[in-house]
């Protein structure tokens, strides 16, 4: 809410400083644009090739040819009202979670340039997590007709709610930019079993850019509170904790069992029902521990795998040599977090000539999975059944009881059985690892336009989800290799 | 006979583009700024650097887009092509980090604009500069 607000707030700002430029009829306000119209065909039909996390479809199996993976149409507007304030406001059309291409805010800021070296801005902005965060939807800014996916999926935000500060150090014939920045984000993300939600709050980051002649590099650190929640993760992780309670209450009853057969062994009775009655006393006792112990490592599993405020980071080191004749480019990224989430490390390597108008780039680039993609799951109660009691009429209640638990146990592990097994289920899907080689070329056609025609051939490690598809259909292989065959016309105005 | 005049002629073939491709980059004549090297006028054009090295705000300014020496200008100072420099522009642009130069028509046009202000920088085809502006380059 008070996200929106502050968007809201900056956003009106600018519309207002708009208007008066405008009527200054200064050429303060500029109004540019870009866009990409690409298409693209993938050699299987049974499965989506897509270029973001919340893209709900794409090439393979919902389109033979499709043209909304990478096109997409930008306009900004650039205002300054003098030389300390400026402003600048993004639009972008581009296929969104609902499959249309309904016009996204992407940034609304204000900016303040407070001396030459010195800056901040405030409101909607990139996300600069990675070398290209900011101009990552820019295709005639690129070499590529999209950045290496293994290393942009990583984070699925795009743009940050909140503040920066950017610090430009001249030492000699080193340039090094400081930019520290913290805010919240948010992105809608289809899945198979629903749309889930994704956010960070408290986000906090700092990058460190350094220019040394055709020489550039770049560290970047953020860390955030991670949220990634949807229908089918809630109705989850609220059943292991239904679990959990009914686990408790099978407790509660063994150990009423316990104490009901102790206080019965304190009557004069025979002693063969003597004995019987303190068996049923220390096993119910075991039963009761056991189930304690179970519904704690119930509650350990929802609080190691539930994706709910949890922290997490992202740290990326890139560098980019570019003397004019040709170019090699890199970064190397790692994602960790707190839930069923995978840790992620993900690197490429680019590379291109430049030949007259036109510049072949080759790229490799890959993901591999640090997390454990299977667990154990919580532990069942493994304690031996509670003994029986002699069938006479004083100890039919307590043997009542004890029969309530001794059936309750099986039933309770079938549960948990079968929450494990879906817990396995969901770790699996968040397997990333995958490779992809890509050669390409760029077309400098005329001015302010290029084509581009690029060729990826994607393999999915150990048979596993597949990171950058979606509607994986029955029969998909996941171990055969994927090509990807793109054309795309980018242009800038 | 022939053979002087045809050579005569071969030379003023081979010479003409390099004789017209001199670029000369200027301020103005009031302008304190000293000698720049090409990597200094490089930093100012692509908005790195917003001072003369010597203090002093600097202001580049382009010619027009498809003027004759802009390209030849950006060749021979940065080292980059026309599609490179829109490239890398639209790079600072469309991340809200920086503005281009702005575009200035031609010779005539930047000679003048920048006489008449100290703080600024541009680049003319040498046989144009006059006495109201000063040679900080030499390309």
């Amino acid at each position: 809410m008070k996200q929106r607000l502050m968007v809201a707030a900056v956003g009106s700002a600018l519309v207002a400083l708009t208007s008066q430029v405008w009527a200054d009829g200064s050429d303060a306000f500029k109004l540019r644009g870009f866009g990409t119209v690409g298409v693209v065909h993938s050699s299987t039909d049974l499965a989506d090739y897509r270029t973001g996390l919340n893209q709900p479809n794409g090439a393979g199996y919902s389109h033979k040819y499709d043209f909304g993976v990478d096109s997409k149409l930008g306009l900004q507007a650039d205002m300054k009202a003098n030389d300390i304030l400026s402003g600048t406001i993004q639009v972008i059309s581009e296929r969104r979670y609902d499959k249309t291409f309904k016009p996204t805010l992407e940034w609304a800021n204000a900016k303040i340039q407070a001396t030459s070296d010195l800056a901040f801005h405030a409101g909607r902005m990139a996300l600069p997590v990675y070398m290209v965060s900011d101009y990552r939807k820019v295709g005639y800014a690129n070499p590529w007709v999209r950045p290496p996916t293994e290393v942009y999926f990583q984070v699925p935000f795009s743009h940050l709610d909140g503040a920066d500060a950017v610090y430009r150090l001249n030492t000699g014939d080193v340039s090094t930019t400081f930019q520290a920045y913290g805010g919240r984000t948010k992105n809608k993300i289809p899945t198979s079993a629903g749309m889930n939600e994704s956010e960070g709050r408290r986000t906090l980051g700092l990058n460190v850019t350094s220019e040394i002649g055709s020489l550039t590099l770049r560290a970047g650190y953020v860390r955030t509170r991670f949220t990634y929640q949807g229908p089918a993760t809630n109705t989850f992780f609220n059943s292991y904790r239904a679990l959990a309670n009914g686990v408790d209450k099978l407790a509660a009853g063994a150990a009423q069992v316990a104490a009901g057969a102790q206080s019965a062994g304190q009557q004069p009775l025979p002693a063969p029902i003597l004995t019987a009655l303190s068996n049923t006393a220390t096993s119910a006792a075991a039963a009761a521990a056991d189930a304690t112990a179970t519904a704690q490592s119930v509650r350990s599993i929802v609080e190691r795998y539930e994706a709910d405020n949890v922290p997490a980071s992202f740290v990326g080191f890139g560098a980019l040599y570019d003397p004019g004749g040709w170019f090699i480019q890199a970064e190397y990224t790692k994602r960790t977090n707190d839930s069923l989430v995978a840790d992620t490390t993900a690197w490429y390597l680019s590379g291109g000539v430049r030949v007259g108008k036109f510049t072949p780039y080759a790229t490799y680039s890959r993901i591999k999975t640090d997390s454990e993609l299977t667990s154990n799951g919580a532990s069942p109660i493994s304690a031996p059944a509670i003994s029986n009691l002699p069938a006479i009429p004083q100890l039919a209640a307590l043997q009542a009881g004890i029969d309530q638990v001794n059936g309750g146990v099986p039933q309770i592990n079938q549960s948990l059985g079968l929450l494990n097994g879906g817990l396995n289920v969901l770790l699996f899907a968040g397997s990333t690892a995958q490779r992809n080689i890509t050669l390409g070329v760029r077309w400098d056609v005329m001015k302010n336009m290029d084509v581009k025609m690029q060729w990826d051939q994607l393999k999915i490690d150990n048979k596993g989800a597949g990171y950058t598809l979606n509607n994986n259909q029955v029969g998909f292989d996941p171990g055969k290799k994927i090509n990807l065959f793109s054309l795309a016309v980018d242009f800038v105005f | 006979m022939k053979t002087p005049l045809v050579r005569a002629t071969l030379i003023m073939l081979l010479l003409a583009p390099l004789a017209k491709a001199d670029i000369a980059v200027i301020v103005s004549a009031k302008s304190s700024a000293g000698n720049l090297t090409a990597d200094q006028v490089s930093q100012i054009f692509l908005g790195k650097s917003n001072s003369f090295p010597g203090g002093g705000q600097a202001v580049p300014v382009d010619q027009s887009e498809g003027a004759g020496p802009r390209e030849e200008f950006y060749t021979k100072v940065t080292g980059k092509s026309a599609a490179q420099v829109k490239a890398y522009w639209s790079k600072l642009i469309f991340s809200g980090k920086g503005q281009p130069p702005k575009e200035i028509g031609n010779d005539g046009a930047v000679k003048k604009l920048i006489a008449d202000n100290p703080n600024m920088i541009g680049y003319i085809d040498k046989g144009a500069v006059d006495s109201s502006v000063k040679v900080v380059l030499s390309q």
